[in-house]
């Protein structure tokens, strides 16, 4: 079936939410759940999936509510203009270093575990020029790329993790519930950070089918993101135990590197690993990247977007080689996820709130 | 020519994007290390770092069969320095290849080092991300030297030979089998206490029976081979290896070859000191009789099978309890997992006795009960 080169299909929605989502948690979700909670750590990882579904009901509801308009429109029918404007703009920011750092994550760990000479800045640009390639294209390429690679990254992550299994002692996750009520609330707090990418529907409103189906949508990206970082948490526990899990920067690709595959033929998945590590990356640098040349463009009223992701290019190829060290970059990490956070839950949940007290309604299109 | 201009710029972009590799060494510019053993060495602060590194030239020409003989198929690299790191860096300047970690298949640690500096060894093993968490690690009785020395008749190559002695498992239960990931889960898990595998070189070959204890990042002294096939029953690790056992008139002994073996561990009371209770479940076949019961009795009865499970019973429970009064009484370090199994299970009552569990250790109270059941009895009656 043809479609329309501006909207994307609820199947499409999907998956370009939940590639937007995995990214980074892959990697580090076990360490920081471990550093909350222990063993109970897999729990929070429900919980914080849970209040990110609830979270994100209030920017579905908005959609709903306007269909059809783009953020920047709602916020300034609700806000009026200023404010709506000033929204945007941290948006772009936002987005901008959301960029970034995605991509300065993926050219740190493949730096660490395949090629330790290959400079840093290399490997962003040319990931970044992959990127470029693919957004200039538009959203329902993207989409329809998501779509393509969702397959060929979740079956060998299933397929990969599972082999962990004959080393894994499953006992390390007990015992159940044994944390305190405060720091299990924190834990779940920072989970939630974890699904960071969660705002870009907030842009993607105007360009959805079925607007109608948004709850859908959101429940089955968000359940099958949360499946996997479940997945990959219960494995790393089990595998590398929650001690050791806590010492390590990137326990989820470490875990890979005790695995043998059965047979003498592959028996090590490390370039595996790496080729679906650059896989997660790309899509979402590519989702946060055309979501903020999308911004841009429903700010300015330009007439087309691509002429944004060229102005993006050089600021987010300058905050991604800005940090240091991977400390530094832990720290960046941490400030865009708390934003994002902001930005697609609590935002969206006070513009709502504005808006059914003004009641302020969409045109039915 | 608008058409030829665009393919121009593309093999150009090819050219700079496509080419420059710069991590790309060809294979033949490498050396696969693939055992490393650490010594003391006299100055303060250095060790001695061997590697074993396979010759491939000589391997390969070995196999065709010409071979010329005597050409050694492994090499041996020795050079001081304070970390592993700093060695292989060093050895660039007398090795003009570069010295590759990917395959590395065992560490060997000798004795004296790891008494005393066992973390600064652990640690490059798991910051560096070039040694792979599936290579074996060991502590070796006397120098590590010695190891590194061993000549196998076996195999040709000693990381071959050394690594799949390991894969032994289904035949004894008298070493531990683990793996760099594995070995640092339990040394987390457990603060800084774990089992070792131990190696004693001799001469053509290696033994790898026993195992070393590890307290506090520190290793603390030997099991020695029933002992540790002791502490395997308690941890449910066994799933190979013989009990033989005096044949109970004094002809002769009985040989019985484990198949498997399952355990349940449960907390009997609680108290100022906790009680265990164990239950140990064997179960295998009988290999060997005494040569009365099928000459003069003419037929292995049922009864001899009984008396001979109760005896390989009493034989494991045995060693179950010298592992576990070894443990107890010279080391005082809990590698049982009794704390372990408190902290998954019990999490409540672990928080009483957490703090001074060293101390608590010592005096817990084990009742140790084995069951073993024969499966089968070979081809004779």
């Amino acid at each position: 079936m043809l479609t329309n080169n501006d909207l994307i299909t609820v199947p499409q929605a999907v998956v370009l939410i939940i590639l937007t989502i995995l990214e980074i948690g892959l990697l580090i979700l076990p360490r920081e759940v471990a550093l909350y909670a222990n063993s109970d750590g897999w729990i929070l990882v429900i919980i914080g999936g849970f209040l990110v579904f609830i979270g994100s009901l209030a920017m579905s509801t908005l959609i709903r509510r306007f269909p059809g308009e783009t953020f920047i429109e709602i916020s300034s029918k609700v806000i009026g203009k200023f404010f709506a404007y000033a929204i945007g703009v941290v948006l772009i920011v936002h987005l901008t270093l959301a960029t970034s750092i995605v991509i300065r994550t993926f050219a740190e760990v493949v730096n660490a575990f395949m090629l330790e000479n290959t400079p840093r800045e290399f490997i962003i640009i040319s990931q970044m020029l992959l990127t470029v390639y693919l957004i200039r294209h538009g959203i329902e390429p993207t989409a329809r790329i998501a779509e393509i690679l969702f397959p060929i990254l979740i079956v060998p992550i299933f397929a990969m993790y599972m082999m962990a299994i004959p080393k894994a002692d499953f006992t390390e996750l007990l015992p159940v519930f044994n944390t305190p009520i405060k720091s299990m609330a924190m834990g779940s707090l920072n989970t939630m950070f974890s699904f960071f990418g969660i705002e870009v529907l907030l842009m993607l409103g105007p360009y959805l089918q079925r607007p109608d189906k948004i709850y859908w949508t959101m429940f089955v990206s968000v359940g099958v993101a949360t499946l996997i970082y479940l997945l990959v948490v219960i494995i790393t526990f089990a595998g590398i135990g929650v001690e050791n899990t806590k010492t390590l920067i990137w326990p989820g690709i470490t875990i890979i590197r005790m695995i043998t595959a059965p047979g003498r033929i592959f028996e090590r998945l490390d370039a595996l690993a790496m080729a679906l590590w650059t896989i997660a990356s790309f899509t979402t640098a590519s989702s946060f990247y055309l979501t903020g040349a999308i911004t841009s463009y429903h700010l300015t009223g330009a007439r087309e977007f691509k002429f944004f992701i060229a102005i993006l290019f050089p600021w987010i190829y300058f905050i991604a080689a800005l940090p240091p060290n991977v400390i530094a970059t832990e720290t960046l990490i941490y400030v865009v996820k708390v934003v994002s956070m902001i930005l697609g839950i609590a935002l969206p949940f006070f513009i709502l709130l504005l808006a059914i007290i003004l009641k302020k309604k969409g045109g039915t299109a | 020519m608008k058409r030829h201009k665009k393919l121009i710029i593309c093999a150009l972009a090819a050219a700079l994007f496509l080419s420059g590799c710069w991590d790309m060494v060809e294979i033949d510019r490498r050396l696969f290390v693939g055992l490393i053993g650490v010594d003391l060495c006299d100055k303060p602060n250095l060790f001695t770092f061997h590697f074993s590194i396979p010759i491939a030239r000589e391997i390969t020409g070995g196999e065709s069969g010409g071979g010329g003989g005597g050409g050694e198929s492994v090499g041996l690299l020795t050079t001081e320095a304070y970390s592993l790191i700093d060695a292989a860096r060093n050895l660039s300047l007398r090795v003009n290849r570069d010295i590759y970690f990917e395959h590395l298949r065992m560490v060997v640690i000798g004795e004296d080092v790891a008494r005393e500096h066992l973390q600064d060894i652990l640690n490059p093993l798991m910051r560096q991300t070039e040694f792979n968490r599936r290579c074996r690690i060991a502590i070796s009785e006397g120098s590590a030297e010695k190891v590194m020395k061993v000549t196998p008749w076996v195999e040709r190559l000693k990381a071959e030979y050394m690594e799949t002695l390991y894969s032994s498992k289904k035949m004894s239960g008298k070493f531990v089998g683990m793996e760099m990931g594995d070995f640092f889960r339990n040394l987390y898990a457990n603060n800084g206490s774990t089992l070792i595998s131990k190696i004693t070189p001799n001469g053509t070959e290696v033994n790898i029976g026993g195992s070393g204890v590890i307290k506090n990042f520190k290793f603390v002294g030997w099991l020695n081979e029933e002992e540790t096939q002791g502490v395997n029953f308690f941890l449910g690790k066994v799933s190979g290896g013989d009990i033989v056992v005096k044949d109970i008139e004094g002809e002769g002994t009985e040989t019985f070859t484990m198949l498997g073996q399952k355990r349940r561990l449960s907390l009997k009371s609680a108290g100022p000191v906790p009680e265990f209770s164990l239950q140990v479940y064997v179960h295998g076949n009988i290999a060997s009789t005494p040569h009365r019961i099928t000459y003069h009795e003419a037929k292995l009865e049922s009864k001899d099978i009984e008396r001979l499970e109760e005896l390989v019973s009493k034989e494991i429970e045995s060693q179950i309890l010298k592992g576990v009064k070894k443990l107890q009484d010279d080391y005082k370090v809990d590698l049982l997992n009794l704390g372990d199994y408190l902290r998954k299970y019990k999490p409540a009552l672990w928080k009483m006795y957490e703090a001074d569990w060293e101390d608590i250790f010592p005096n817990v109270k084990i009742d140790i009960n084995v069951k073993t059941t024969v499966k089968n009895i070979g081809a004779m009656l």
